[in-house]
């Protein structure tokens, strides 16, 4: 008989005619490309008459199942060489024979996957349990923890039962790739399988070490916690049959001064990836590739959180970030897997552009091209899988800060989420997807074959007709053929992404590539020209500067970048600022002085609020530019929600009280830092749309408070000292109106005999101290400057005045302009029984009775201010406070209808204009429009004085009577434009409206 | 030997120095010398920090800092230095992660050992290597802009029969003949074999340093060829064993004032110097490739071994005659195992199955390409990994051949395939052809690109230079 259609396996054994020859050509016919070394190793297994007869009746079965697998000739090699390990083999015939699925599901094994083959040749019996295995649905994490732990009997070693481990995860692989090929998985479930089994493996190995070692110590544990974090496909639950594990290690010891400690974790770290990968007699788990940790190969083999953070935050590079979109904490405690997390999102997941990054891609990808080799390498090469992701990736980074969903480590779900989010369009989306599916298959299949990291199609024909066949596909053109497919799309889809897209610059890119020398200074102040700077050439020279402080942490091209974004952000809103030159000069500032500009740049990347109120404290002027370059730390507080004062004054109170029983220097500086502290939250609060009011009576309460501090902390050092002491304060502090850059008005009055020399020296000496205290600069500047003219005697009068020497100052010497200036007087701190006996003298003296001549001296006053200190018309400047209408208009009117009021009607007993204009009682010559008319004009007036005064960061009363040079200010007052000039038309009805009022009032009253 | 007994060894027998030694990637052994007073037994623990940047094939600069772990069972006492000094072979590994280095060639040769017990298929790989070398009275060379030339001589050179020697007082010659025939140095007795005295020392300072000897001879080459056979061991045992060998012949040649080299082809026309390579798997202390009554006695696992030795030889030869003067042995003639088949006698085949004694416990099979210029753990491994892949597919080699091949009419040898006939084309051959040996992770990817990398290097240096004989062929064109 020769070879026909009549020939059936059976007669491979048990046909007398059956020649070699016509074996031969019959096997040739069912796909087997060498059928005499086929013939060969069949006859090989028929070594007696059962086992002939038993091959015989199960050919049939035999030889379709290896005809259906990829590989014929490869799967009877490995079927062959199981089949002898199944001793008798005729017992193990009859049961293929009974059970054709598992002759299946053998080929199909031993034709996929030479090296999952030699397992089953290797362990025989793994056979069964991987039947039963199939019938069931895969395993999960806990099934795969619950089946480990049962291996893991305790009478065992540590290496032994690693030994164990080696077991159980050739068999689980078994598993996945029978389900894989069988095609009851997919991919993607194959995948995550792979990737499961790897956690558990890992974190039994950990907990096997981690008992010995505390053993070894003989510690009841480990002095700490310990967490292993995977990064690449094992943390993108994409683990392949062959793929490298990329850790990293992280660990936080019970005592982290303790340096045995680190050892004992890095010790854990180094054993832990010495037994994963170790050869033994068990092969080896993975292949552990530890160099994504901080330092890469350089680095320690396991960082504490603190490392890690310092790290990412000052040398983490672009590449690291699209690694760790991928970290994912596998095994160890899983609270500090998880504090890693938080940790390196914020890193990872940045509120702005990258375009350190995007250059970084930019470069990848022109590499990419210019391989020639690629083409072959389905992970590599042109269209391949490394494009998927870095295109997947790329859109993470610069999505993923909004969306959450977008972060999957796994390269599928986030495309999935991408396309939720309407990030990629679905055409995109879908063909990803399938490339991503097809080109992972491929990739799979053809490192299942060896379990070896193998991304190249072999170009030998014969290969490569065989890997497409193990891919179930008729012939490598066929497979050629869908690959190039794939890739084409997936090509075009990640060019296009990279590619300049000219009609949307993106200003932060634009100034990333001039300030790297891509661009020049002409393009550049054209660009800015044309988005409608008028100074271009200023900007970047400010730009340049900005980039020019040199970095202590980051790299120069971390820097750069975040500097490039943030200016351009915030571009179109300095165009709408009144100085966008000088933001960018006063930012120079601080960042010059923080030693940290790429931190600074990234914090106000990180925050929009921040960024806009920033641009807005810095546009005001030099003085928040000032106290962040003094305090970088004060940067938080901008976008604070500011408590109410009461709030306010207790947390004072507790951070002096908490210096109490410091050195006399350590007060002085907490009692600065925490004015310049306050102060700048309180100008930030108004800053912000708060009240005029509130600004005024904020720091007025800081100033009372580290005021009675200063004087406590001095009367407390010295316990002899038991003199009874008042502090009033007079001017702004009095009647609460302080703003920016006031001095503080104080008078000190004690109790004590009038004759007492030694009790008066030492009063006086009191006084200086507090001075000192107050105004002798230290590192931290000074904390208030302090006017103590208002005193009886004025500059020459003594510094702290005894009650009865006081009374009869008032009663005997005091001015006529003394009872305007003493309505204004309020305690602000002392004896109660002194502050009583104290208001009492002033309220005799201030309201004592009407005098009508003081209108008329207080006019004539008024009109000396005007002339000898306002020199308006002069000096071509508005003088705010004793201007023409100024400031002290409304305070002399003000504080003469007090005088005249106050004797018979109480409620005109209130310290400053102010708080007396909020409720003004009624009064003959002032209806109550020209007290709103007042009201409004003295709160214009002092938000006009503190508007000056952050600008200047100096304690001005004067502005221009220059349009031009109103035009910034005008802006700052939110003046439609032409600001300048509407600045001063407004200033003019103003102070008009309210020389009129006072000019009515004084008249009325008598002058 | 454990730690505890080579610390107790340093004390016992007053050793002052301890040597410790590792191979670079293309096989010399390097080492450096810690004073034994600073040698304390935590450095089996904690290793000794040294700066591998500018070992050959070894790390790139900015990432040079290496340990070295000694391994206790390797310690010997040095034979030639002058102080008592303890050498101790070590392994290398990553200061930071404590990683075995991917690229220490032993490791590759551990790796491979545990390769195959996971495999199942045996447990242990016998290797038995027989290194030839020349043992010369004087060697010059050298190769300048103008000028290249190399000059050997040995008092046995046959072409020294003519030259005046040992001229008396008044200046008449006492040339005393006796110097072997060309390719007549294997294996008259003395007086024509003068090197007798000199093997015999070199077998003694050998088992001195436990290495056992089964047999030294003169070889085929005149100007003193020498053989001097090592009984098996398994693989990374043996790795060490060869690199003990080299150190051992070379300074007992030294000692005598002569060199020693085990280049493959030192001598125009004789004979080169090999390294056939005995190899067999034993499982549970059985020969797996040993089966009654086949041919040769040979089971089929053996069979399919070298079926997978001759598929991949060569791939194979990038390892184990990886020098261009390899390839001037590999030529026609001179008894050159060039040929692609196994046999049991013929000595031109590849592969040969020594048919000295029937027995089990000899049952092995012979690859004759190998020289000793290879890295002997990363031959060994890669041999083995070839043919356990034989194995695993059952490749079935060609036929045995027991003709003399030699008289092979030309259109039959044709038909057989040969070794390269060049470096070139051997590293051409291993670019394509690896997979095998990255199996079990015991070769890495990086491992294979930086030999290949390593080895074209040597290729280019040949190929820049101008050869002599170019001279005679073309300098008149």
């Amino acid at each position: 008989m020769t070879s026909d259609s009549a020939t059936t396996a059976r007669d491979l054994f048990l046909s007398n005619d059956l020649t070699e020859a016509g074996a031969q050509a019959y096997l040739a016919s069912r796909g087997f490309s060498d059928p005499k070394a086929a013939d060969e190793h069949l006859q090989a297994l028929a070594q007696d008459l059962p086992t002939r007869l038993a091959l015989g009746e199960v050919a049939d079965v035999i030889i379709d199942a290896l005809a259906d697998s990829g590989d014929p000739d490869g799967a009877l090699v490995g079927l062959t060489r199981y089949l002898v390990t199944r001793a008798p083999i005729s017992g193990f015939l009859g049961y293929l024979k009974d059970d054709p699925r598992a002759a299946e599901i053998l080929a199909a094994l031993f034709g996929a996957s030479p090296s999952l083959g030699e397992v089953l040749i290797r362990n025989p019996e793994f056979f069964h349990w991987l039947q039963l295995s199939l019938k069931r649905p895969a395993p999960d994490l806990i099934d795969l923890r619950d089946a480990l732990q049962q291996l893991l009997t305790s009478d065992l070693s540590t290496e032994a039962r690693i030994e164990a481990i080696k077991r159980f995860r050739r068999r689980e692989y078994l598993g996945v790739a029978a389900r894989d090929l069988l095609g009851v998985s997919d991919l993607p479930a194959a995948t995550a399988q792979l990737s499961l089994l790897a956690d558990v493996v890992i974190d039994s190995v950990l907990g096997l070490l981690v008992t010995d070692l505390a053993n070894s110590q003989s510690l009841p544990r480990m002095p700490g916690r310990f967490a292993v974090i995977a990064m690449g496909k094992l943390g993108g639950l994409e683990l392949n049959y062959s793929s490298d594990i990329d850790l990293i290690y992280v660990y936080e010891p019970d005592d982290p001064g303790n340096p045995a400690q680190h050892d004992l974790f890095h010790k854990l770290a180094r054993r832990l990836t010495k037994a994963l990968g170790d050869h033994t007699d068990e092969s080896y788990l993975y292949r552990v590739d530890l160099r994504l940790r901080p330092m890469g190969r350089h680095g320690d083999v396991a960082c504490t959180l603190k490392q890690y953070g310092h790290y990412y935050d000052s040398m983490g590079e672009t590449f690291e970030r699209f690694a760790l979109i991928k970290a994912r904490p596998v095994a160890g405690d899983p609270d500090l897997g998880a504090a890693f997390m938080d940790l390196v999102l914020p890193f990872v997941y940045r509120r702005y552009l990258d375009h350190a990054a995007f250059e970084e891609i930019a470069r990848y990808k022109r590499r990419a091209e210019q391989a020639g080799d690629g083409e072959r390498d389905v992970k590599t090469g042109r269209g391949g899988i490394r494009e998927i992701e870095l295109f997947t990736q790329i859109l993470q980074v610069t999505y993923g800060a909004e969306h959450e969903a977008a972060r999957s480590p796994t390269t599928l779900r986030a495309l999935a989420a991408l396309l939720d989010q309407d990030i990629v369009d679905a055409d995109v989306h879908r063909q990803l997807d399938e490339a991503y599916r097809f080109l992972r298959m491929v990739e799979h299949r053809l490192q299942i074959v060896h379990q070896s990291q193998t991304h190249t199609l072999d170009a030998a024909g014969e290969m490569l007709d065989l890997s497409a066949r193990r891919m179930g596909f008729a012939s490598a053109a066929a497979l050629e053929q869908t690959l190039a497919h794939h890739r084409d799309q997936v090509h075009a889809i990640y060019a296009d992404l990279l590619a300049p897209e000219p009609e949307e610059e993106d200003a932060g890119r634009l100034l990333f590539r001039w300030l790297s020398g891509e661009i020049s200074d002409d393009d550049t102040t054209g660009y800015l020209h044309g988005l409608g700077f008028r100074d271009p050439e200023a900007m970047l020279n400010q730009i340049r500067a900005l980039d020019e402080v040199p970095s202590l942490v980051q790299s120069r091209s971390t820097t750069r970048n975040l500097l490039s974004n943030l200016v351009g952000s915030v571009l179109p809103a300095l165009l709408t600022r009144a100085e966008p030159e000088r933001i960018l000069n006063r930012l120079e500032r601080i960042v010059s002085g923080s030693g940290a500009s790429g931190t600074l740049f990234r914090t106000l990347l990180e925050s929009a609020p921040l960024r806009d109120k920033l641009a807005t404290l810095l546009d005001s002027g030099d003085l928040f530019a000032d106290r962040l370059s003094r305090h970088p730390e004060l940067l938080d507080a901008t976008v604070q929600a500011p408590p109410a004062l009461a709030v306010q004054r207790e947390s004072w109170e507790r951070e002096l009280e908490s210096v109490a029983d410091e050195a006399p220097d350590t007060r002085a500086d907490r009692v600065r830092r925490l004015r310049y502290m306050e102060e700048f939250k309180i100008l930030i609060e108004w800053l912000d749309g708060g009240d005029l009011a509130v600004l005024q009576e904020k720091l007025s309460g800081l100033a009372d408070n580290c005021v009675s501090h200063g004087l406590g902390w001095l009367l407390h050092d010295d316990p002899q000292d038991d003199t009874e002491w008042l502090v009033v304060a007079m001017g702004k502090l009095g009647g609460l109106e302080l703003t920016a850059h006031s001095d503080l008005d104080l008078v000190f009055l004690y109790r004590g005999e009038p004759n007492d020399g030694a009790l008066f020296t030492r009063a006086e000496s009191t006084v200086k101290k507090l001075y000192r205290f107050l105004e002798q600069p230290t590192q931290a500047g000074i904390a208030y400057e302090l006017d103590t003219r208002l005193r009886p005697d004025g500059k020459k009068g003594p510094l702290a005045m005894p009650l009865d020497k006081f009374e009869s100052y008032l009663a005997e010497r005091a001015e006529r302009w003394e009872r305007l200036a003493w309505t204004r007087a309020r305690v602000v701190t002392g004896s109660a029984a002194l502050a009583q006996d104290v208001t009492r003298v002033v309220t005799d003296f201030v309201y004592q009775g009407w005098d009508d001549s003081l209108p008329e001296y207080a006019r004539h006053i008024r009109s000396r201010m005007e002339n000898e200190l306002g020199k308006e018309r002069a000096k071509k400047r508005f003088h705010l406070k004793v201007g023409h209408g100024g400031l002290s208009d409304i305070d002399f009117l003000i504080q003469l209808l007090q005088i005249r009021h106050g004797g018979e009607s109480p409620e005109w007993r209130v310290a400053g204009t102010r708080r007396l204009l909020i409720d003004l009682p009624p009064n003959p010559p002032l209806d109550a429009d020209d007290a709103a008319r007042l009201r409004e004009a003295h709160a214009f007036l002092r938000t006009l004085e503190t508007r000056l005064r952050i600008e200047a960061d100096a304690g001005a009363s004067t502005m221009s009577t220059d349009p031009a040079r109103l035009a910034v200010l005008g802006a700052r007052m939110g003046m439609p434009p032409p600001t300048g000039e509407t600045l001063k038309r407004r200033y003019q009805e103003v102070t008009a409206q309210v020389r009129e009022i006072f000019d009515r009032g004084m008249k009325s009253l008598g002058a | 030997m454990t730690p505890s007994d080579v610390m107790a060894l340093i004390k016992d027998q007053g050793i002052q120095a301890i040597d410790l030694r590792f191979i670079d990637l293309p096989g010399l052994w390097q080492h450096f010398t810690i004073s034994a007073k600073e040698f304390e037994a935590d450095v089996f623990e904690e290793g000794a920090g040294f700066d591998g940047s500018s070992i050959r094939g070894f790390q790139a600069i900015q990432e040079s800092d290496m340990l070295l772990f000694p391994d206790a069972s390797t310690a010997f006492v040095d034979p030639f230095m002058e102080a008592p000094t303890l050498n101790i072979i070590c392994n290398i590994k990553d200061p930071i992660t404590g990683e075995s280095y991917s690229r220490d060639p032993r490791y590759v040769a551990q790796k491979a050992e545990a390769y195959l017990k996971s495999t199942g298929i045996a447990d242990t790989a016998y290797f038995g290597p027989e290194p030839e070398f020349f043992i010369f009275d004087d060697v010059r060379f050298g190769q300048t802009y103008q000028e290249g030339f190399y000059h050997v001589d040995s008092a046995e050179g046959f072409w020294n029969s003519g030259r005046v020697e040992n001229p008396d007082s008044a200046g008449n010659s006492r040339n005393l003949g006796y110097k072997p025939r060309y390719k007549e140095g294997y294996f008259p007795v003395p007086p024509m074999d003068s090197h007798q005295d000199l093997r015999t020392e070199m077998m003694l300072e050998l088992e001195k340093v436990g290495v056992e000897i089964e047999v030294h001879h003169h070889e085929v080459g005149t100007a003193g060829q020498a053989e001097i056979d090592m009984r098996f061991d398994s693989l990374v045992s043996m790795g060490d064993k060869l690199l003990k060998y080299k150190y051992v012949v070379k300074n007992v040649g030294r000692r005598h004032g002569k060199a020693v080299t085990l280049m493959p082809k030192p001598i125009f026309q004789d004979n080169g110097s090999g390294m056939h390579v005995h190899q067999s798997l034993w499982k549970n202390g059985s020969n797996t490739f040993f089966e009654a009554g086949t041919y040769a006695g040979l089971s089929k696992t053996a069979l399919y071994y070298i079926g997978g030795i001759l598929k991949h030889a060569p791939s194979l030869l990038a390892f184990c005659n990886p020098t261009t003067n390899s390839y001037r042995r590999l030529v026609p003639g001179y008894e050159a195992p060039i040929n692609l088949i196994y046999s049991m006698r013929n000595r031109s085949a590849a592969v040969r199955i020594p048919v000295y004694s029937g027995s089990e416990k000899a049952k092995r099979i012979e690859t004759r390409f190998p020289d000793p210029t290879c890295n002997g753990y990363l031959a060994f491994s890669a041999l083995l990994m070839a043919g356990l892949d034989g194995i695993q597919n059952k490749i079935t080699p060609p036929g045995p051949l027991d003709k003399d091949l030699y008289d092979l009419p030309a259109e039959d040898l044709a038909k057989i395939e040969s070794t390269p006939g060049s470096l070139e084309e051997s590293l051409d051959a291993l670019a394509a052809d690896h997979e095998f040996l990255l199996k079990g992770d015991v070769f890495t990817q990086d491992l294979v690109d930086t030999w290949i990398d390593y080895k074209r290097g040597e290729v280019d240096a040949i190929r820049l230079r101008p050869h002599p004989w170019e001279f005679a062929m073309y300098f008149d064109i």
